[in-house]
């Protein structure tokens, strides 16, 4: 447990202090996803809601955008989800395992790219998917770096 | 019966936690004021730490930006010296017209120090506050043009609104056909602009500035270059896109427009 407190705090600078460095036409990976999904795998959901709900509430107190509850929303259902897939990757096929990581983030990235494209979303239905996608795949993209370093199987 | 519920509850503990945060979420959403700072000392810590960052930012950038910037004085100053003639000319026409002089734009200089820790860049952190007289509304530009408006301020940070964020509209005009709309983001640096009259002759290449239409943005501020007009025949008006010159993600200086009535 100590050890994800620590992690946390990284991702948490990482962050804000980094993120933009990585930035591609204004989208940014969300460190902050790839911690909370790790850590709901690793302690199931009760754990996974807590932790997701907390750092998202932290995360949004230092964010700047405007929607204040979005990040707590996207990362207790990062933590929900991901929770069931506690100790699941000795009985999963890896690649449904890995499968069931990418659809709750490209799920909880829509729920994200709604909120704030819903303009796009009915208006320009064509450009909320390339939104929505750009801005998933890039923290999936992370994530598959992640994952091949401390794959979540072995935390 | 109570016992039975209690265990009901400890046996599912986890949905209920997820439901219990999924509806405070949804509450802090459809609450949320984009007007107020949520916790402004906190905003004040971000700030203070990420300066340096800031500044670290800088660096490798400064060398490129300072040769744009000697070119861009060499010909700024070439044009200055034409203006300084229009302005005496100016002047004196609008002395015979008997027209009332324009107010004067005051600017001051911010860096950028957070750029917020969603995915997509809608807002930023600049250095500035009340106490330089910063409010809230006060444009944001840089020299390509309009990046946002202060939408929360601090005594020594202010939060900015940018074009980017969907939420974020202004009234522009084309010139030099004066032909008016309202412009919001698209995507990759394009906005469009709607409610423009068919009949209004805007070309590839034409300048959009602000119309001074509303009591946020003074009139004539660049927005930026049409890039494509599309005149459907089903549609009543115009859409036309603008291209942003000003690459967002890579700002570090900006510019506030103050009114100077508000400097504490």
């Amino acid at each position: 447990m100590k050890k994800y407190g620590v992690i946390s705090i990284i991702a948490f600078l990482m962050q804000i202090f980094f993120s933009n460095l990585f930035s591609i036409r204004g989208v940014r990976p969300d460190f902050l996803i790839i911690f909370v999904l790790y850590f709901a795998v690793n302690f199931g959901s009760f754990k996974g809601v807590l932790a997701g709900f907390s750092v998202g509430i932290v995360a949004s107190l230092f964010d700047s955008g405007m929607i204040t509850g979005l990040l707590p929303l996207i990362y207790s259902i990062v933590g929900y989800s991901g929770g069931f897939l506690k100790s699941q990757h000795y009985k999963m096929i890896p690649f449904y395992f890995n499968f069931s990581c990418f659809l709750i983030i490209i799920g909880c990235f829509f729920i994200y790219s709604y909120f704030n494209y819903n303009y796009l979303f009915y208006n320009d239905f064509k450009i909320f998917l390339l939104t929505w996608f750009k801005t998933g795949l890039y923290t999936l993209s992370l994530l598959a770096i992640v994952q091949f370093i401390v794959p979540l199987r072995n935390t | 019966m109570l016992v039975k519920l209690l265990v009901l509850i400890q046996k599912n503990r986890h949905h209920f936690t997820f439901i219990l945060f999924v509806i405070i979420s949804f509450i802090l959403i459809y609450n949320s004021d984009s007007n107020k700072l949520k916790l402004p000392f906190l905003n004040n810590i971000t700030s203070y730490l990420s300066s340096p960052f800031a500044r670290f930012n800088l660096l490798p950038k400064a060398a490129q930006e300072n040769e744009m910037l000697r070119e861009r004085l060499i010909v700024l100053s070439l044009e200055k010296e034409t203006l300084l003639d229009y302005e005496v000319e100016n002047v004196k026409l609008r002395e015979m017209l008997n027209f009332k002089r324009e107010s004067e734009i005051k600017m001051i200089p911010a860096t950028v120090v957070n750029m917020g820790l969603t995915s997509n860049l809608l807002s930023m952190t600049v250095d500035v506050g009340s106490e330089l007289g910063v409010s809230k509304n006060n444009p944001v530009i840089t020299p390509y043009g309009i990046i946002g408006k202060i939408s929360a301020v601090n005594s020594n940070s202010s939060i900015v609104q940018l074009i980017s964020d969907p939420g974020f509209r202004i009234g522009v005009r084309f010139l030099p056909s004066n032909a008016t709309g309202i412009l919001r983001w698209r995507i990759n640096n394009i906005c469009d602009v709607r409610e423009v009259y068919k009949n209004s002759t805007i070309s590839v290449g034409d300048r959009v500035v602000t119309s001074g239409l509303s009591d946020i943005f003074p009139k004539g501020l660049l927005v930026g270059i049409v890039s494509s007009v599309t005149d459907d025949r089903s549609q009543f008006q115009k859409i036309v896109s603008v291209k942003i010159e000003e690459s967002l993600s890579s700002i570090i200086h900006v510019f506030v427009i103050i009114n100077e009535n508000s400097i504490q």
